[in-house]
């Protein structure tokens, strides 16, 4: 039952207009708030789109990373600025007019350095000719995972990938340095809020059905990675999000109690742990690091095996590490760092 | 054949749907209409899209389009749960936002009721009779 | 019978529908008004998805995305709406817990409380 896949023209004339409008509406609202809700829905649409041209691991990823979680930061951390944007003094017009203008030329100069770029789908581009045909060729038989993104995400490029969840690390640890207080006596009143008193029945009856097939499904995700369009950091980021809806649907509390601060921040060492321990135990079996061969006579199985093995192990480690730092981030940012009252 | 003409129909319906979810979210004159014609609606719609994307692929009875059936089904449901939750989380939050009513006096020009209800609409706060 | 040319005049009327419901989120009144487009949008883009999969005959890889896509825009709708509701509530008009170190610098505005302590239920219209 396949046709013939080829892109529709009218499909992404429609997308694009609509990326377009989302863009400029975004812009120019005055409320920061409105802002962020308008380029949630523009990261909807990029996520469409790409998912159209095929990138579905992209479109997973732009649609759990953009799509919720940005949004969901934006929202708790506008309690605490000031939403408005105000007419700045004369003195300031300037510098933002002068913004602008190199804004412009830097914009042109870029657009213009992409027509040295090759054409879209070419296939004698450089990275066509020389590096997708060794990994399509060769990935499968060399790492036992159909799925050829996750075998260049985890093994062929694991570097990358480690460090992608080092930064992640980094990011949860930055907002928390900046952000957690323990003692009310140093705090300056930020936004005095009054504690919520109802508890929604509607919501809460959703949120026990939705989160613990949400928490199988992210798990699924997670392991289902070498077969399908998903793998560490997708279902990491699911994972993550279940416990923020477990706290918008009750109280930052209710889910604290359940994934206390000092287990979220021993998740989010224990996932790069994961990672980088794997890779020196491989440099100490006498291979390189993050070389997953060396593994082999560890586990008793063929060398491809424990390449797949390996990218198992390290998706893993990615996935704890986000869930983490997800939660962590949204406990941080939501409370304003004191963890007393999120969304 | 059947199926085909099965799918189609239910395809359509659903379109249908999405067609008066549209006009009602675009034409009607308040937040909280708004909100209905949106949630039910919507998840209606999708309900019916679904189902036709999912008859579609049951045509042939094979163990891996039962499969992808079963994953649509389970989708069908989640949407069923979640988009009237979180529709009602929205309109709950229109309400303790005070979102201004729509009254019919607030339509007509030149009537006495223009001015209060303008004023209101401005202000955010409820007309008289509806508060509290 | 060939259902493919079918199935593409449904994702295109679709995304012609999400283009109309784009005016809300660009001429919404209020700010709720643009989350109610969002979610339209977001809900909608799921059934694109599958139809996707379906047009290229593919719909088991697109699956899992699709669900992914319903779990998370379910909440960033849920966000959003709590979000509202918290500001909705007017800020307490004595502040007990603002206690400020004595090293603290000059004395730092609160822009939100005292707003929102004055004119309570302000619709925000931005």
């Amino acid at each position: 039952m396949t046709w013939d896949a080829s892109l529709l023209w009218q499909f992404d004339i429609l997308v694009l207009v609509m990326m377009v409008i989302c863009a400029v509406t975004a812009l120019a609202l005055q409320g920061l708030l409105s802002s962020a809700i308008v380029t949630g829905a523009y990261s909807f649409l990029i996520c469409l789109m790409w998912t159209h041209m095929m990138a579905v691991d992209v479109a997973f990823t732009e649609a759990a990373v953009g799509a919720a979680i940005s949004t969901v930061i934006f929202l708790g951390t506008a309690q605490y600025i000031n939403r408005w944007i105000k007419k700045d003094p004369p003195r300031e017009q300037g510098i933002k007019q002068l913004t602008l203008v190199i804004g412009v030329i830097c914009a042109v100069m870029m657009l213009s350095a992409t027509r040295d770029l090759p054409d879209w789908a070419d296939p004698a581009s450089p990275a066509s000719t020389h590096l997708s045909p060794g990994y399509i060729e060769q990935g499968y038989h060399e790492t036992a995972t159909p799925n050829v993104v996750t075998a260049v995400l985890a093994d062929y490029r694991g570097y990358d990938t480690m460090f992608e969840a080092v930064v992640v690390f980094a990011a949860a640890l930055v907002v928390m340095v900046l952000l957690r207080r323990t003692s009310h006596k140093h705090r300056k009143v930020l936004h005095l809020r009054p504690k919520r008193e109802g508890r929604d029945t509607v919501l809460r009856g959703a949120a026990q059905s939705i989160i613990p097939v949400m928490q199988i499904f992210a798990l699924y995700v997670l392991f289902h990675g070498h077969y399908s369009p998903g793998g560490g950091f997708q279902g990491g980021v699911i994972f993550g999000a279940s416990f923020i809806l477990l706290a918008l649907c009750y109280n930052l509390k209710f889910s604290m109690n359940r994934f206390r601060e000092h287990l979220v921040l021993w998740c989010c060492a224990c996932g790069v742990l994961l990672y980088a321990g794997i890779g020196a135990a491989c440099l100490g079996l006498g291979w390189n690091f993050l070389g997953y061969a060396a593994l082999a006579d560890l586990l008793g199985v063929s060398g491809k095996m424990a390449r797949s093995y390996g990218i198992l192990a390290v998706e893993i480690g990615v996935g704890i590490t986000v869930m983490a730092v997800m939660v962590s981030l949204y406990y941080d940012l939501a409370s304003g760092g004191d963890l007393e009252e999120g969304l | 054949m059947i199926s085909d003409i099965l799918v189609i129909i239910v395809m359509v319906t659903g379109l249908l749907f999405f067609v008066a979810t549209t006009v009602g979210i675009i034409r009607f004159p308040d937040f909280y209409s708004r909100v209905h014609a949106a949630g039910k609606g919507d998840t209606l719609s999708t309900t019916l899209f679904l189902g036709g994307a999912i008859l579609f692929i049951m045509r042939d009875f094979s163990w891996d389009a039962m499969l992808t059936a079963g994953k649509l089904l389970l989708i069908v449901f989640y949407i069923f749960i979640a988009s009237p939750t979180a529709t009602h989380a929205i309109i709950d939050a229109g309400y303790e936002f005070r979102v201004p009513y729509w009254t019919r006096s607030s339509d007509k020009k030149g009537t006495e009721g223009d001015e209060a209800n303008e004023e209101n609409m401005d202000n955010g706060f409820y007309p008289e009779d509806l508060k509290g | 019978m060939n259902l493919e040319p079918f199935f593409i005049a449904m994702a295109v009327a679709i995304l012609f529908l999400m283009l109309c419901n784009l005016y809300r989120v660009v001429a919404g009144p209020t700010v709720i008004d643009r989350m109610l487009g969002v979610n339209v949008i977001g809900i909608k883009t799921t059934v694109l998805i599958v139809l996707i999969g379906i047009i290229d005959g593919r719909v088991e890889m697109f699956i899992d995305i699709t669900l992914a896509y319903a779990l998370l825009n379910f909440i960033t709708t849920l966000a959003a709406a709590r979000f509202y509701q918290r500001i909705s509530q007017p800020a307490p008009s004595e502040p007990e817990e603002a206690l400020v170190a004595p090293s603290a610098g000059p004395e730092v505005e609160d822009v939100d409380a005292p707003e929102a302590a004055s004119d309570p239920g302000r619709k925000e219209t931005p």
